[in-house]
């Protein structure tokens, strides 16, 4: 007898549709048995999706920050700190040794006092060259330095979005006035927009700042200086930060210790850290799925158990031992399904609740999870629990013999 | 009434009732085994059923009746002997040709109606057309229900319906792939005798419409419907009487 391809298909649908009728006429049966695995997706759902806002929610604060530059410093515990320490003439000599990099700029955190409404304040003032440096936040209004004012030593500055705000009153249009730090008047030329929400991440201190051209650390009194900020490409970051260390160790001398901190290696490192969390949820994932496959492994053979008259009934009137295959395959794969959805609704549930309440106090900023690979990976675990634990309780139904099951009581 | 149903075996050109045997039985033995001991059910069986011929099967309880009808359904295999049905020996097919023989050949009423329980007459009795892949199934189900008088109950289901009810469902459910043979095990043992009077009535019907029925039976008056009575005793024939009426053309 042969059945044409679309007879197949039309029994197909028509097993899934037998299937739900089943699991639903039974429903409180099927969802205890369905239980291992609702909790297994589940878990694995809200961990993964927890996951993710936290790692977008941390790479949109990072942004925030240049992928192009490169911060490098003296480290602090080293047998000759003095010696080691970065002076700011070292700027010009490290640019000279590493041609391939944009800009090398000395980089200063100075608290300066000024007046606000005739009392005196202190503000923390940062170095910085012509246009964008190792701070990319955004300008609410006016411009960066231009490389003019940087090389002519104006006295031009950038406030902070917090530090216009304490010193200006709100709404004023502020470039063009006059700041005073430690009584030399500055121009400002441009206003940092509102910064992201950092949340618990956030420190204090770097809110009300004002940014200055790093050519007038001499003119403040300075010659050693924080670090060095490399201007290169996001691609040759860490590579250029790594070579201005070796320029500065020949001026320093070899014994001298410096480290390099950019973007991209975070970046890494924060991969580092989600690639070992999704190992974990693997092996998470892994534990839930078995002893859920495992429970249902034990209610589908109970159930062929119980059935087993039925199974004879469908036998003795034509079925074939596919059709018994098929008829059980399809309870296992809707119930493993079901189970799935349900779980994946816990999940995303429980996630949003993690993520609510935990990480936008962490990170300030929720950014949502991405939905695809998270449906994904719901359909294809419970797919594949029903197929490696459905497979031996439906080939042994199929494999029953008629007359057996007919005797069966 | 149906036209697939009503079709006479001849009319589908399948040659001469008397030279073709649609059943052919030889030495058949079946050999049930309880650990160790065995218990023999049917001890070297052989006879030949025309097709159109209408057989009643009698003999005392044990004597292997029920054992026979479950090898000529192709449920159960002989331990020994060749059983052929319409020419094939069964014997050499596998699990999707003896499935597709049940489908197609044989239509099997069972002693306890062996019913889905959960499931509406109509669904029941569409059940094999399901399996032969058959898009028209809730339509014929429909009008072979109609056919053994439960037109209007198709949608209950076996618990809501009367034994005799239950039986024609049986019933219909064997005669819905128009099977070449019918059979049925005690088809009328639950019923009153009214009500087997009009399953008879109907098996007397579908008969002369060309299907080969197979009955066994305990009762006298069921067995007189039929052209042919083979007698069972400890699993041997101890006699075959044919022209207790006419045989067919
Ligand atoms: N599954 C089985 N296992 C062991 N012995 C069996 C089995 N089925 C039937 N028998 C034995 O085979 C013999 C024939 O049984 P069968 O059911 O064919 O009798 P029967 O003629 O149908 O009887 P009844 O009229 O009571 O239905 C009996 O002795 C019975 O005990
Ligand atoms: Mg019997």
């Amino acid at each position: 007898m042969t059945e044409s391809g679309n007879s197949v298909v039309h029994k197909t649908a028509e097993f899934l549709r037998q299937a739900i009728e089943t699991l639903w006429n039974n429903r409180f049966r099927s969802l205890l048995t369905m239980l291992g695995l609702i909790i297994g997706v589940g878990s694995v759902i809200a961990i993964l999706a927890v996951g993710d806002a936290t790692n977008r929610s941390v790479q949109n604060l990072l942004s925030q920050y240049s992928q192009a530059s490169s911060f490098v410093v003296a480290k602090q515990t080293q047998p000759d700190f003095q010696n080691a320490a970065i002076r700011y003439t070292d700027a010009r000599a490290v640019a000279k040794a590493v041609p391939q990099v944009k800009a090398v700029i000395p980089i200063m955190v100075i608290p300066m006092t000024t007046t606000v409404r005739h009392r005196t304040k202190t503000i923390t003032v940062i170095t910085a060259g012509a246009g964008v440096g190792f701070d990319a936040s955004a300008l609410e209004a006016g411009r960066r330095f231009t490389p003019l004012e940087v090389a002519a030593h104006r006295h031009v500055c950038i406030l902070s979005y917090d530090a216009r705000n304490t010193i200006f009153s709100p709404g004023a249009a502020v470039t063009g006035s006059s700041v005073r730090l430690n009584g030399s008047y500055y121009t400002v030329v441009g206003v940092q927009a509102k910064p992201l929400n950092a949340g618990l991440l956030q420190s204090d201190s770097g809110s009300e700042t004002v940014t200055v051209p790093y050519t007038l650390i001499p003119e403040f009194g300075y010659s050693y200086v924080a670090g060095l900020s490399i201007v290169s490409d996001p691609e040759h970051v860490t590579q250029d930060g790594n070579a201005a260390i070796d320029a500065l160790k020949k001026i320093h001398g070899q014994r001298s210790q410096y480290q390099e901190r950019d973007i991209k290696t975070l970046n890494e490192g924060i991969a580092k850290v989600f690639t070992v969390l999704t190992g974990v949820i693997g092996v998470i994932a892994g534990i839930s799925l078995l002893v859920g496959g495992v429970g249902i492994m034990n209610i589908m053979l109970v159930s062929v158990t119980e059935r087993t008259r039925e199974i004879g009934i469908r036998k003795a009137v034509g079925a074939a031992r596919t059709d018994i295959l098929l008829q059980f395959l399809s309870e296992a794969l809707v119930m493993c399904l079901a189970g799935g959805l349900i779980g994946l609704c816990g999940g995303v549930g429980l996630a949003e609740l993690v993520i609510h309440t935990l990480i936008i106090k962490l990170t300030g900023t929720v950014v949502a999870f991405s939905w695809a690979p998270i449906v994904t990976i719901a359909v294809v675990f419970s797919a594949g629990v029903a197929l490696v634990f459905g497979t031996y309780p439906a080939v042994r139904a199929s494999y029953l013999d008629p007359i057996e099951c007919l005797r069966f009581e | 009434m149906s036209e697939t149903l009503a079709q006479p075996l001849s009319a589908r050109g399948i040659p001469s009732v008397q030279e073709r045997a649609v059943i052919d039985i030889t030495d058949m033995t079946k050999v049930y085994e309880l650990g160790d001991i065995k218990v023999p059910a049917l001890r070297g069986v052989s006879f030949r059923i025309a097709a159109g011929d209408y057989v009643a099967i009698m003999g005392p309880s044990g004597s292997g009746k029920s054992t026979l009808m479950n090898i000529i359904g192709c449920l159960d295999q002989p331990t020994s002997g060749i059983y052929r049905l319409d020419g094939i020996d069964v014997a050499n097919l596998d699990d999707r040709e003896l499935a597709a023989i049940r489908l197609s050949k044989l239509g099997f009423v069972f002693q306890g109606f062996n019913l889905l329980a959960r499931t509406t007459a109509l669904r029941n009795v569409a059940l094999p057309l399901f399996y032969a892949g058959d898009r028209d199934r809730d339509k014929k189900a429909q009008r072979v229900l109609e056919k053994v008088g439960l037109g209007d109950r198709v949608q209950h289901r076996p618990n809501e319906l009367s034994g005799g009810q239950q039986q024609r469902v049986a019933i219909a459910r064997a005669l819905v792939n128009d099977p070449a043979v019918l059979l049925a095990d005690e088809p009328t043992g639950n019923l009153d005798s009214a009500t087997a009077e009009d399953i008879m009535a109907l098996f007397a019907d579908l008969n002369s419409e060309g299907h080969t029925i197979i009955i066994v039976t305990h009762d006298d008056d069921v067995a007189s419907h039929a052209r042919r009575i083979i007698r069972l005793r400890d699993g041997l024939v101890i006699s075959d009487e044919s022209g207790a009426r006419n045989r067919p053309l």
